[in-house]
């Protein structure tokens, strides 16, 4: 119990750090920066839209979903033997 | 002998009477009766109520596929049942029927031990296999061509990690959602962690499509130079 109590404590953890490093700070501290960065001689609007996926807004979101389906696996698990 | 004192007298006689009723029909045995049918009562509406949350999260998860009707049809099913062994409890005469149908909340349901852990690993199984695993891909295509088009090799270690990360929790999980499904509250009476290798496993997939995330975002960012 204490392990299983660790562990959730543990993922809770991982998943309010994994939250906050990821996609509204990053995400939108990219987006400010592209005007600025095709604005420099090296970069064009083509290649600042190639470098960001779209997709990659979707994946920060499915694992915040991934963390929250383990999350509520630890809780239920916690919760009662029965 | 005034009105109030011929009232007083009626309550003491009348409650004498029902307590004689009491130990006469069901005996000293049966004290304890009613708290054991109300406290199994409460388990079972706190079983259904979190069995009805999951049904609505797994509803609303179309990427499960198939394991979405397994999932809510067995969910049904638990309820069916919980609520029929309710109706069993209350109707019991005894304390040690009353006892004995209890436990079955338990040892015959597992909702919270078992059943709502099931569902929730299911989930993020098929969300890395058909979500994060496809997403992650649709990236190292795109990725990969805007390496090659920027002409930035250096690049190319993240893009390889990242592949082997993604590549490994895909691996990893495939097999998960069947063999969960597969899993009765007679697997988790014989073997209390019987959940613990599923949830391990999950574990490392999650830090590997992590660090795939951070390879992903590290190339953008090396690209952005």
């Amino acid at each position: 119990m204490v392990a299983l109590a660790v562990l959730a404590a543990g993922c809770g953890g991982g998943a309010a750090k994994n939250v906050a490093a990821v996609s509204p700070t990053s995400t939108s501290a990219v987006a400010t920066a592209a005007p600025t960065t095709t604005s420099a001689p090296t970069a064009t609007p083509a290649a600042a839209a190639a470098t960001t996926p779209p997709e990659l807004s979707t994946i920060d979101s499915d694992m915040t979903s991934l963390d929250g389906s383990l999350a509520a696996t630890d809780q239920a698990r916690t919760q009662s033997d029965g | 002998m005034n009105t109030l004192t011929k009232a007083g007298t009626a309550v003491a006689a009348t409650a004498t009477l029902a307590l004689g009723v009491t130990a006469g029909t069901a005996g000293a045995a049966e004290v304890g009766l009613p708290a054991i049918k109300a406290a199994a009562h409460q388990a079972i509406v706190a079983r259904v109520g979190a069995l009805n949350t999951a049904i609505g999260v797994v509803d609303q998860s179309s990427f499960m596929g198939a394991d979405q009707a397994t999932l809510v049809n067995g969910m049904h099913t638990d309820i069916t049942g919980l609520t029929q062994l309710d109706q069993t409890i209350q109707a019991d005469t005894t304390v040690a029927t009353a006892k004995a149908d209890a436990q079955k909340v338990f040892t015959e349901f597992r909702i919270y031990a078992l059943v709502l852990p099931v569902v929730h690993m299911v989930r993020a199984s098929d969300l890395v296999t058909a979500k994060l695993v496809p997403d992650f891909n649709t990236v190292e295509t795109k990725l990969q061509a805007a390496i090659t088009k920027q002409d930035e090799p250096n690049l190319e270690h993240f893009l390889d990690d990242m592949k082997t990360k993604v590549g490994a929790a895909q691996q990893a999980v495939s097999p998960l959602p069947a063999q969960l499904e597969a899993l009765t509250p007679v697997s988790y009476n014989a073997n209390h962690a019987v959940l613990q290798p599923a949830r391990e496993t999950l574990e490392t997939a999650r830090t590997d499509l992590r660090a795939a995330r951070e390879d992903a975002h590290d190339i953008v960012a090396g690209l952005k130079k």
